[in-house]
């Protein structure tokens, strides 16, 4: 696992943050509504 | 031939068809038939919007190309990504707001029925098109796995998916795509998992790739660098709002806040599905070196490595993506038609009945059209289909964003808007893509300078333009 080099650990981060960011901030704001 | 493959993929399109059938039962209405009557929840929203993203492409071409080209190749998939965080955060609550069922619609409230109409008269070129590529690729992956005729694969393929699209409209899709969606994830996860054991695991797997081509774990690579991994996410990533087969499914939600959430579901299941892909291309690559042919990596690696029963089912996850597009588009060429150009123009008084009928109608006759061109011009379908998403996205796609963003943009300057953005995409075409850029960042760069001054220039549009589109501030804080 050492041969990954960390530009493609922020490749994987940028990613995550992308996919499931938005889905995190929706569920957020409903609680924080309490709908 | 493979029998086992054969009968998995037949069982499944014969279910496929019967679900959709059954689903049907409930449509009453043209809304019913249009936008599943406005009533969607997150599960069929996230289910048909995956689906339909997904297409057979999607697995067999980009397994081949994350083949080639290592991790740098997954900057292909971003643009999706970007659609989905964008729509969630800010445009799906916006557009169905409204209560409407095309693309149209929304040019048509924002910006005039001229508009509109221009929009439905290029997407639905652009879409029959599509729909009958959709058609040649599922004809290919179906002769590909039964050995039957081209003739019988394609009549196959059209009594399955047209029969449930005619009958069902959006209802039926919805949930058909759903079930094509779950199929996929699936597939794909059972695939990358037998092939990750036989590599010896994902640190296995990594190591071996430093060994055979370091470039194959870098974010970008010579053949993939920055600027053209940024050209990517930013022609899809904003291009999908102008694709008019997403902006209907906002509409089919049940309210503004499900359309947002599922899309916010519909990032994750995106990433489901382009991660196992990833690990099939990259095991393929340790795997079996030298597969030259990129659309050759997929079918091969599942006839090399996979037991039948589970290529049986990899098989069925092509055959679902391929189907749940070509349903998705149907229906927004028959949608098109009735609700823009037919009501509008043909018939302005027809009732609900003759609506639904009429739909149904259209949507059976250019699915025959769709399909019986596929035997004659095929060249033609596939130079209009290659073409046809970056040319509707170039009229449409600044009209969604900047309509919903900014409330100055007026009907001169989305006129203007479309026209230069449609010019300056079919002139990129003709200039061959210069410096390697999609033809829509020009077309949207230039069309939305053209829509910036245009409406500076000319007066503000009218506020019932405008205020359903943008309510008191207050409400939106909780966006």
């Amino acid at each position: 696992m050492g041969v990954i080099p960390m530009s493609l650990v922020f490749m994987w981060l940028f990613y995550a943050v992308m996919g499931i960011l938005p889905l995190l901030v929706l569920l957020a704001q409903q609680r924080r509504d309490g709908k | 031939m493979n029998v086992t493959h054969s009968i998995i993929v037949l069982v499944f399109m014969i279910g496929l068809a019967v679900a959709g059938i059954m689903i049907s039962k409930g449509v009453k209405t043209s809304s019913d038939w249009m936008v599943a009557g406005h009533s969607l929840g997150i599960v069929p929203l996230v289910g048909t919007y995956f689906a339909t993203i997904i297409s057979a492409t999607s697995i067999v071409s980009y397994a081949g190309y994350y083949y080639f080209n290592g991790w740098s190749g997954w900057w292909n998939c971003g643009g999706t990504l970007l659609t989905s965080a964008l729509a969630a955060l800010i445009f799906a609550k916006r557009l169905r707001r409204v209560s409407r069922i095309t693309l149209s619609d929304y040019i048509e409230d924002r910006f005039g029925r001229p508009h509109a109409t221009l929009a439905a008269v290029i997407i639905l070129i652009g879409t029959t098109a599509l729909t009958a590529a959709q058609v040649i690729g599922g004809a290919i992956v179906l002769q590909t796995v039964t050995d039957f005729s081209k003739l019988a694969c394609t009549a196959i393929i059209t009594v399955i998916f047209i029969g449930f699209t005619v009958i069902g409209g959006m209802k039926a899709v919805a949930w058909t795509d759903t079930i094509c969606s779950l199929i996929i994830i699936v597939g794909v996860w059972i695939m990358a998992f037998v092939l990750l054991g036989k590599v010896g695991g994902f640190g296995a797997m990594s190591e071996q790739l430093y060994e055979l081509d370091p470039n194959k774990l870098q974010p970008f690579s010579p053949a993939i660098p920055p600027a053209l991994a940024f050209s990517w996410v930013v022609t899809w990533g904003l291009g999908n709002f102008g694709a008019p087969q997403f902006v209907t499914r906002f509409y089919a939600a049940k309210n503004p806040e499900d359309a947002a959430k599922s899309q916010g579901f519909t990032g994750i299941a995106l990433l489901a599905f382009y991660i196992p892909l990833m690990l099939i291309g990259l095991c393929g690559s340790l795997l079996l070196p030298g597969i030259e042919k990129q659309d050759m990596v997929n079918p091969i690696l599942i006839s090399t490595f996979l037991h039948p029963v589970v290529g049986g089912i990899m098989m069925a996850a092509i055959m679902a993506a391929c189907i749940s597009t070509a349903d998705s588009l149907l229906l927004l060429c028959g949608t098109t038609f009735t609700n823009d150009i037919y009501s509008k123009y043909i018939n302005k008084e027809a009732d609900d009945a003759t609506i639904l009928r009429v739909s149904r109608i259209t949507t059976l006759v250019v699915g025959l059209v769709a399909v019986g061109s596929t035997f004659f011009i095929n060249d033609a379908i596939m130079w209009i289909q290659a073409r046809s998403v970056t040319t509707v996205s170039s009229v449409t796609c600044a009209l969604v964003m900047v309509g919903l963003l900014w409330k100055r943009a007026n009907a001169q300057g989305a006129m203007a808007c479309m026209i230069t953005g449609l010019i300056t995409a079919l002139s990129w075409y003709a200039m061959g893509q210069p410096f390697n850029l999609m033809p829509l960042v020009p077309a949207l760069v230039v069309g939305c300078i053209a829509l910036f001054v245009v409406s500076k220039v000319t007066a503000p549009p009218p506020a019932e333009k405008v205020d359903a589109f943008f309510p008191p501030e207050n409400e939106l804080v909780g966006e």
